[in-house]
C-alpha cells in the first residue's frame, strides 16, 4: 500500500491533502496520536449544530458520495422519514470493485477519521447506531477499526453519551464472508441482517425501509470521512476544487502499467493526461496507453484520444464512463483486449448472487463466449451475439437495466466497451483462431485461469 | 366529488387510481401491483417468480413492462421511466401509462426466455411437466425460435432429497416458488437456494426429504421441470390423461382436486385444472394447495386386492354373484333378522367417507323402511359420549374462514394433520392480516404456533373449566383472573390481556375446535365449554369444530345418525359392539369397510361380527371384513361414483366419476335403492344419484336454488374470494360460472345456546402429579393407520414412522433435541418412537398422533401417565466413542 506524494502542478498548488497526508511518517491509528492532531474536532462542531444545519452543510458542500454511483449525499440524508425511529447508519466498506482500494488506507492507517465522520454524520441524521460492513477479506481493517472503536468507546467518544453530550452513538464492526454482490447497498443489507447477501428490490429504498426494515442510510468509507473534514474546513474549502458538480477531493486508485501506482489524494480538476504522466510519472518503459478503466473494473473503458478528458463524474461521463469509484487501471500497448475482458468476465460470472436472470444467465454466458474467443475457438456471429446481450451502452442489450441491481448492468458494461474501443482485435481473434499478444502469461482451460508463471495472481475471484 | 358508483374492482373506502393500460384506461386501488390490475382487466404478463400466494421475489424479471409517467416538471407531459420495470412488484399511480406489449416489453420477455434457456437442458420429450410447462409456454409465445447458445451447457448431479419429490436441477430457473412455499405457506425452512451466480440450485438443507404434508405443491407450484412427482415420473404424458374435477375423499378441508386418470387407472391426482388457452392444466398460479395424502394417496381403487364383483355365501365359501343377486340377499337377509327380531335387530353402519347421498338413502333406508334408529356413521369415536359431544358440536357450526376473522380461538389439537389445507388456510389468514390466533389448551397445534399471538398451556383435562372462567371473564368477571392464572401457570397480566383482546374484538370473532384431540374422551365437557364460551363473547363470534372424517358434516346434515331424542332406544357405532355381544342387534349392514376399521377397538368389533345372523358389508377390497360377510356388495370407489361432501366449514363439493363403473362395482345409492326396493318401498324410485340429491336438498336445505351439475362445476371456493386475481386466472373466466354459495350449498347451522355448569366443566381426573412420567395425549393423524390409505400405492412412503411431540421444557429436562429417538411405554408395552420437540402439548404432556406405527391405544380410557426414555441415536453415541477413543 503506498500512498504517494504528489508532483509540483500548477493545478495542485493549493491543493490540501487531508485524508492521508504523508501517510509514511505520519502514526494516526491510536487515539493518541490521532488527537494530537486535532481528531475528532469535527465531533464537537457537529455536536454544536442542529442536525438539519449539518445536513445543510453537506448538501452546500456538494458532497456526492464516494462509492461508485455518485448520489448527493446531503440529500440523500434528507430522504429520511421523519420521526421514524430507530434509523441506522450503514457504511459500505465492503471495498471489493477491481481496481479500487482507496477505503483499506483509510481504515487501516486513520480508522478514527471514520469514527469521527460516523459520528456527525449520525447526529446529522438522528441515529444512534452504526454499522461498518467490511470487505471479509479486510482482515487487517477490520482489526484496526475494531481496535480504533474499543478505543473511542472506553475515551467516551462513543457510546451513550458522545464526547459528554449525552447524545447516544454505537458503531458495530462487522466482516462481510466475500461476497462482491455485498457492496451493493442493499445486499448489504440483507448480508447484514444475516441472510444470503441478496440484494433487495426497490423501491421501498433502503432510506424508507432498510436494515432491519427500519429507515438506513448507505454511505461509503470515504464519503463519511470527508462529512469530518467538511464540518471541520467547512464547505467552501471543499468547494475550492469544484469542475462541474464534482466538489471535493477523491482518493485514486491507480493500477497498471504506469511508474507509479498507488493512491492519490487528488481534487477532480486534473485530465486525465495530467494524472499518468505528471502524477503516476507516465507509462511503465514508456509505453503506449492503450486503454484506461477509469472507475473500477465496472465502467467503460477510455481511450488514449480522451486523455484530456477532466478527471471527474462530468468529465468522464462526458467521455462514455463513469468515475465510478475512483479505481483506474492503465493498460499499455501490450495488453490484449480479449484477454483482459475475458479475466473480468469470469470475475463478473462468479460474483453475480444468481439471484436474478439476467444477471445470473447473461454474466455466465457473457464470460463463456468472451472466453472462448480468447482460447482462440470463436465462431462467426460471436461478437453479435455478445453485442445483442450487453447492448451498446446503458439500458440497451439484454442485461442492463434489466436486472435486479446493478451488478447485471456491471457485467455488461465492460464486454460493450471493449467492443466498442477494440472490436477488430476480437474480430481478429476469431479469425486467426489466436492472439497476436506475445506476453500473455495466462493460457485458460475451460473457464478457469491456470497459471503458468504465477507472475501475477488473476483477479478473477477474492479467494 | 367522489365518484357515486365505486368501480366493481374496489371496495368502499378504497383509495382509487387511474392509470392506463395498453393505451386502456383502468381503475386499481392504491396498493396494487401492475401485475394485479392488468390481469383483471385481461393483460396477461408472463411471469415466473411471481405467485399469489407467495411473497414478491422479483427475480425472473419476465414480467418486465414499459411505463411512461407524467413528468410533473414538463406540464404533466409523458415521460418513459429509464429502466423497465417489474409487473409484479411496482405499484401502481395515478397516471400512470403500462405498456406490457411495446417493443421494449417484448424485447425484455425475449431476452429473458433466452436467458433461461440457455441453460435448460431442452430434455422436454423425456421431462414429466412436458404439455403443461411454463418454459414451453412461453417459449412458444415471447420467446424466439432459435438460439445463440454455443457453449456446454450448466449441468447438475442428481440429488435423491425426496421420496416423493423429483428434483431435476438443471431444468430450474431459480424462481424459488418451492423455496418461499416451504418458507411461508408451510412454515418449514428445509429448501433454499445453494452456490453462488450461474452455478447456484435449488435443494434442500442436508440432503434432506421436504417431509412436510404439504409438501407435493411445489410440485404444481414449479413452473418447469425441475420438481416433478415421482409416483407419476414417466408413467403418462398429460395431455393423454382424462381429467375430472372432483373433490379429496381425505381431507376434510374440502380440498378441491384433479383426477387425471387413463383406462380407469388414477395416474396422479393434483388441485384442480384451469383452462389456460383453451387448455385445461394444472396451474401454477394455483392457490388451492392440497395435502400429501390427497394427492399421492387416492389411487387405492386399483389396489390389488380390489374385489369388483359382488359376493354371496354358498355355505362356507363367498363366490362372484350378480349384483342383483347380491342385493337380494341383502335385502331378504335383512327382512328376515327383522321379522324374527323386531325391526331394532338391525343397524346400519356408515362409513364417514360416504356420500351425502348415501348416508340420506341409508339413513332412509333405516327409518322408513326397516323402522329402526340404528344407523350411525361416528365410528372413530373412543366413546358413545363424545359422539354426541360431537353431534352437539355439528349443531353449532357456523363459522367460515372465507368470511375472514379479526382473532381466533384454537383449542386443543393437531390441526395441521387432521385438516391440512384448512390448518394451512388458518394460518395464511393470520400470517397475511395479522390477526391474532390465541391457542388454548393441553395440546396446541405446532403449526400454527409460530402465528400464535397468545398460547396459554393447560393441563389435560382442564381446557372446560378454563374456558368456563374465560367465558365469565370475557363477561366482566375479574375475579376469575388469579384462577385462571393458575390454570395457565402464567402471570395475571398475561390472562387480563388476552381477555382484553377477546372483548376488545368487534368484527368477527372465530372458536375453532378439533373434535380428534384424545379421541374424543375430553369433548364430553370441553365441547359445551366451547359453546357456551362462543355464546358468552357474543355474536360476532362463530364456531368451526373440525374433524378428520371427510364427510362427517354432511352425514350430520343428512341424519345418518340416530336423533337425539332417541337415546336409550338406539344403538349408536360405539355401542354396536356390546349391543352385537349382547345378541339385541342380530343383523348388520355396512357401508364401506373403512367403517369398521376406523374403530377405535377394531378387533373386538371384528370379532363380535361373528356372531350376527345376517351381516353384509359393501367395500372394494378382499380384506378381514369383507371375507367374513355374508354378502360382499362391490362398491365403487371414490373415483368411480358421483356424490357430494360437506366439508368443515358447511361447503358442498362434487365427487365425480371419472371413467365410469369398473366391473361389477356399483355406487351404494344403487344397493340402497335396491335393498329397499325389494323391502318392500315404493319410495326408493331413482333413476339417477342426481335424484337422490334433489330429494336430499329439499329435505335438508329446501331453499337450494343450485344444481346438481352446476355444484361440480363450481370453482374452488379459494377462486370465489381472491380479491387480487393473479395472472393466468384471467383466462379461466368460464370456469367458474357461479357463486355457488347463493344457491345455499353452504350449510349453517344455529344451535340453542348452550351453557355449562360446574360439574360438567370441572377437570376430568387426569393421574395426579407426582408420578414418574407424562399424561399421553393422542389424536388421529391424516397419514396413520388407515383403511384405504393402507392400500395406497405408494403408502409406505406416505404413512409416517410413529413420533411423539414433546414440550422444549421437558426436552431439556430428558436432554432430547428433535430427531432423536425415545421409547414409550404404553399399557405394559414399548414403543420406539421419534421425538419432535415443539410448542405443542403443555410441559408434561406427550402428543402421540395415534395411527402410527402400530400403537395400540384401543385400551385407553383416560389421560394415561406414560414413560418416555431418550435413545440418543445410534450413530451420534458411536462417534462419540470414536473421538474419546
Amino acid at each position: 500500500m503506498t500512498v504517494s506524494t504528489l508532483p509540483d502542478l500548477p493545478a495542485l498548488a493549493e491543493f490540501e491533502r487531508v485524508f492521508l497526508p504523508n501517510i509514511e511518517e505520519d502514526k494516526t491509528e491510536t487515539l493518541e496520536e490521532y488527537l494530537k492532531v486535532g481528531g475528532y474536532e469535527a465531533v464537537k462542531i457537529a455536536l454544536a449544530k442542529k442536525p438539519e444545519e449539518i445536513t445543510e452543510i453537506i448538501k452546500d458542500s456538494g458532497l456526492r458520495g464516494r462509492g461508485g454511483a455518485g448520489f448527493p449525499t446531503g440529500m440523500k440524508w434528507s430522504f429520511l422519514p421523519k420521526g421514524a425511529h430507530p434509523r441506522y447508519l450503514t457504511i459500505n466498506a465492503d471495498e471489493s470493485e477491481p481496481g479500487t482500494c482507496k477505503d483499506r488506507p483509510l481504515m487501516e492507517q486513520r480508522p478514527h477519521t471514520l469514527i469521527e465522520g460516523i459520528i456527525c454524520s449520525c447526529i446529522a441524521i438522528e441515529s444512534e447506531k452504526a454499522f461498518i460492513y467490511i470487505r471479509g477479506e479486510y482482515y487487517k481493517s477490520a482489526k484496526v477499526m475494531q481496535d480504533a472503536v474499543d478505543e473511542a468507546y472506553a475515551a467516551g467518544i462513543l457510546g451513550d453519551n458522545v464526547m459528554g453530550s449525552g447524545k447516544r452513538v454505537d458503531v458495530v464492526v462487522h466482516r462481510g464472508a466475500g461476497a462482491y454482490i455485498c457492496g451493493e447497498e442493499t445486499a448489504l443489507l440483507t448480508s447484514l441482517e444475516g441472510y444470503r447477501g441478496y440484494p433487495k428490490l426497490k423501491p421501498p429504498f433502503p432510506a424508507i425501509k432498510g436494515l432491519y426494515d427500519k429507515p438506513t442510510i448507505i454511505n461509503n468509507v470515504e464519503t463519511i470521512v470527508s462529512v469530518g473534514w467538511i464540518l471541520k474546513k467547512g464547505a467552501d474549502w471543499f468547494k475550492k476544487f469544484t469542475h462541474e458538480r464534482s466538489t471535493g477531493q477523491r482518493l485514486l486508485c491507480v493500477s497498471g502499467h504506469v511508474k507509479k501506482p498507488g493512491v492519490y489524494e487528488l481534487p477532480m480538476t486534473l485530465t486525465l493526461r495530467e494524472i499518468i504522466y505528471d502524477v503516476c510519472g507516465g507509462m511503465r518503459n514508456d509505453h503506449d496507453l492503450k486503454f484506461i478503466i477509469p472507475g473500477g473494473s465496472s465502467v467503460p473503458w477510455v481511450l488514449p484520444e480522451h486523455l484530456d478528458a477532466t478527471w471527474s463524474m462530468e468529465g468522464l461521463a462526458a467521455v462514455g464512463s463513469s468515475l465510478g469509484s475512483a479505481g483506474m487501471m492503465v493498460m499499455d500497448h501490450t495488453v490484449c483486449p480479449v484477454w483482459a475482458l475475458a479475466n473480468l468476465s469470469a470475475f463478473y460470472r462468479h460474483e453475480s448472487c444468481g439471484q436474478c436472470t439476467p444477471c445470473r444467465e447473461g454474466s455466465a454466458w457473457l464470460q463463456k463466449i468472451v472466453m472462448r474467443i480468447e482460447r482462440g475457438e470463436g465462431e462467426e456471429g460471436d461478437l453479435e451475439t455478445l453485442r445483442a446481450i450487453a447492448g451498446t451502452g446503458p439500458n440497451t442489450g439484454m442485461i442492463c437495466g434489466k436486472s435486479i441491481c446493478a451488478l447485471g448492468d456491471a457485467a455488461a458494461w465492460p464486454v460493450s466497451s471493449a467492443l466498442n474501443c477494440f472490436w477488430d482485435d476480437f474480430e481478429e481473434h476469431i479469425k486467426t483462431k489466436g492472439c497476436k499478444y506475445k506476453n500473455k502469461r495466462y493460457w485458460m482451460q475451460d473457464d478457469r485461469f491456470v497459471n503458468e508463471t504465477y507472475e501475477h495472481k488473476p483477479s478473477w475471484g477474492h479467494h | 366529488m367522489a365518484d357515486q358508483s365505486v368501480h366493481p374492482a374496489l371496495k368502499p373506502g378504497d383509495e382509487e387510481i387511474k392509470l392506463v393500460i395498453n393505451g386502456k384506461e383502468v381503475v386499481g386501488k392504491k396498493g396494487e401491483t401492475i401485475i394485479s390490475v392488468a390481469a383483471r382487466e385481461d393483460y396477461y404478463i408472463p411471469h415466473y417468480c411471481w405467485h399469489p400466494a407467495l411473497s414478491v421475489a422479483g427475480n425472473c424479471r419476465l414480467c418486465l413492462v414499459e411505463i411512461h409517467l407524467p413528468n410533473p416538471r414538463n406540464d404533466n407531459k409523458l415521460a418513459p421511466l429509464p429502466k423497465p420495470a417489474i409487473a409484479c412488484q411496482t405499484p401502481i399511480t395515478e397516471g400512470m401509462h403500462v405498456f406490457t406489449d411495446s417493443q421494449l416489453a417484448k424485447e425484455c420477455q425475449e431476452g429473458m426466455m433466452e436467458f433461461l434457456l440457455v441453460n435448460h437442458p431442452l430434455d422436454c420429450p423425456i421431462c414429466d411437466r412436458g404439455g403443461e410447462c411454463m418454459l414451453q409456454r412461453y417459449s412458444m409465445e415471447y420467446g424466439t425460435p432459435h438460439t445463440r447458445m454455443r457453449d456446454p451447457k450448466r449441468k447438475y448431479l442428481k440429488p435423491e432429497a425426496d421420496p416423493l419429490i423429483d428434483i431435476e436441477r438443471n431444468r430450474c430457473i431459480m424462481c424459488t416458488r418451492c423455496v418461499r412455499f416451504c418458507d411461508e405457506v408451510a412454515g418449514e425452512h428445509v429448501m433454499g437456494v445453494f452456490a453462488r451466480g450461474s452455478d447456484n440450485y435449488i435443494g434442500t438443507f442436508g440432503q434432506g426429504p421436504v417431509a412436510n404434508i404439504l409438501s407435493g405443491n411445489v410440485i404444481d407450484l414449479c413452473p418447469v421441470g425441475c420438481l416433478t412427482s415421482k409416483p407419476f415420473r414417466f408413467k403418462a404424458r398429460v395431455w393423454e390423461l382424462l381429467q375430472t374435477q372432483s373433490t379429496s375423499i381425505w381431507d376434510a378441508s374440502g380440498s378441491k382436486v384433479t383426477h387425471w386418470t387413463r383406462n380407469g387407472r388414477l395416474y396422479r391426482t393434483t388441485p384442480p385444472s384451469r383452462k389456460y388457452h383453451g387448455v385445461y392444466t394444472v396451474n401454477e398460479d394455483t392457490e388451492e394447495f392440497i395435502d400429501n395424502i390427497t394427492r399421492f394417496g387416492s389411487d387405492f381403487p386399483s389396489h390389488e386386492n380390489r374385489w369388483d364383483e359382488s359376493r354371496v355365501k354358498f355355505g362356507e365359501n363367498l363366490l362372484p354373484a350378480a349384483f342383483t343377486e347380491a342385493v337380494r340377499r341383502v335385502a331378504t337377509g335383512l327382512k328376515k333378522v327383522a321379522d324374527e327380531h323386531g325391526p331394532d335387530s338391525l343397524a346400519i353402519l356408515v362409513s364417514p367417507r360416504s356420500s351425502m347421498e348415501e348416508g340420506y338413502l341409508a339413513q332412509k333406508l333405516a327409518r322408513d323402511v326397516i323402522g329402526t334408529e340404528n344407523i350411525d356413521w361416528r365410528v372413530s369415536f373412543q366413546t358413545a359420549e363424545a359422539a354426541e359431544a360431537a353431534a352437539q358440536a355439528f349443531q353449532h357450526a357456523n363459522g367460515d374462514l372465507e368470511d375472514g376473522f379479526d382473532a381466533v380461538v384454537v383449542l386443543n389439537g393437531d390441526y395441521l394433520h387432521s385438516v391440512p389445507a384448512f390448518a394451512m388456510r388458518l394460518k395464511e389468514h393470520a400470517r397475511l392480516t395479522g390477526k391474532p390466533i390465541v391457542q388454548i389448551g393441553h395440546h396446541h397445534d405446532a403449526f400454527l404456533a409460530p402465528h400464535s399471538k397468545y398460547k396459554f398451556h393447560c393441563a389435560p383435562g382442564s381446557t372446560a373449566k378454563a374456558l368456563q372462567l374465560l367465558s365469565k371473564g370475557v363477561g366482566g368477571d375479574t375475579s376469575v383472573v388469579s384462577e385462571l392464572a393458575k390454570i395457565f401457570s402464567t402471570e395475571s397480566s398475561r390472562v387480563e390481556a388476552l381477555i382484553t383482546l377477546l372483548k376488545g374484538v368487534e368484527g368477527r370473532g372465530l372458536v375453532l375446535q378439533s373434535l380428534e384431540d384424545l379421541n374424543g374422551l375430553l369433548l364430553p365437557n370441553e365441547v359445551p365449554a366451547a359453546l357456551a364460551f362462543v355464546g358468552a363473547l357474543g355474536g360476532g363470534w362463530k364456531y368451526i369444530p373440525t374433524l378428520r372424517d371427510r364427510n362427517a358434516f354432511g352425514l350430520h346434515a343428512v341424519g345418518a345418525q340416530p336423533k337425539a331424542d332417541a337415546e336409550g332406544k338406539s344403538v349408536n357405532a360405539r355401542q354396536l359392539a356390546d349391543a352385537i355381544e349382547d345378541g339385541t342387534i342380530k343383523g348388520l349392514l355396512v357401508l364401506g369397510a373403512d367403517a369398521l376399521h376406523h374403530s377405535p377397538d377394531r378387533e373386538r368389533l371384528l370379532a363380535s361380527l361373528g356372531k350376527l345372523d345376517f351381516y353384509a358389508v359393501s367395500d372394494l377390497f378382499d380384506s378381514d371384513y369383507t371375507r367374513i360377510a355374508d354378502v360382499y356388495l362391490a362398491a365403487a370407489s371414490h373415483l368411480e361414483k358421483d356424490g357430494t361432501f360437506c366439508d368443515v366449514e358447511g361447503n358442498l363439493a362434487r365427487l365425480a366419476s371419472t371413467e365410469g363403473l369398473v366391473g361389477g362395482a356399483r355406487p351404494e345409492w344403487e344397493m340402497l335403492t335396491g335393498i329397499a326396493t325389494i323391502m318392500g318401498s315404493d319410495n326408493f324410485a331413482y333413476e339417477t344419484v342426481e335424484d337422490v340429491f334433489k330429494e336430499m336438498m329439499s329435505v335438508i336445505a329446501p331453499d337450494f336454488k343450485g344444481t346438481f351439475k352446476k355444484l361440480l362445476l363450481a370453482g374452488p371456493r379459494n377462486d370465489n374470494s381472491i380479491k387480487d386475481p393473479g395472472g393466468a386466472r384471467t383466462h379461466t373466466k368460464d370456469y367458474n360460472p357461479g357463486d355457488y354459495r347463493t344457491d345455499g350449498a353452504h350449510f349453517r347451522w344455529t344451535g340453542e345456546p348452550v351453557a355449562i355448569d360446574d360439574q360438567t366443566a370441572a377437570p376430568r381426573s387426569v393421574p395426579e402429579s407426582g408420578f414418574d412420567g407424562f399424561l399421553l395425549t393422542w389424536g388421529e393423524h391424516v397419514q396413520g393407520d388407515d383403511y384405504h390409505l393402507n392400500h395406497a400405492s405408494i403408502v409406505e412412503l406416505l404413512q409416517k414412522a410413529p413420533y411423539v411431540e414433546l414440550n422444549p421444557v421437558d426436552a431439556v429436562k430428558l436432554g432430547a433435541e428433535t430427531g432423536d429417538r425415545g421409547t414409550l411405554d404404553i399399557n405394559g408395552e414399548s414403543y420406539e418412537v421419534e421425538l419432535k420437540v415443539c410448542e405443542g402439548p403443555a410441559p408434561g404432556v406427550v402428543y402421540l398422533p395415534a395411527g402410527l406405527g402400530g400403537i395400540k391405544l384401543s385400551g385407553l380410557t383416560d389421560t394415561q401417565a406414560v414413560k418416555l426414555e431418550v435413545v440418543k441415536s445410534n450413530a451420534l453415541a458411536e462417534a462419540g466413542a470414536g473421538n474419546t477413543a
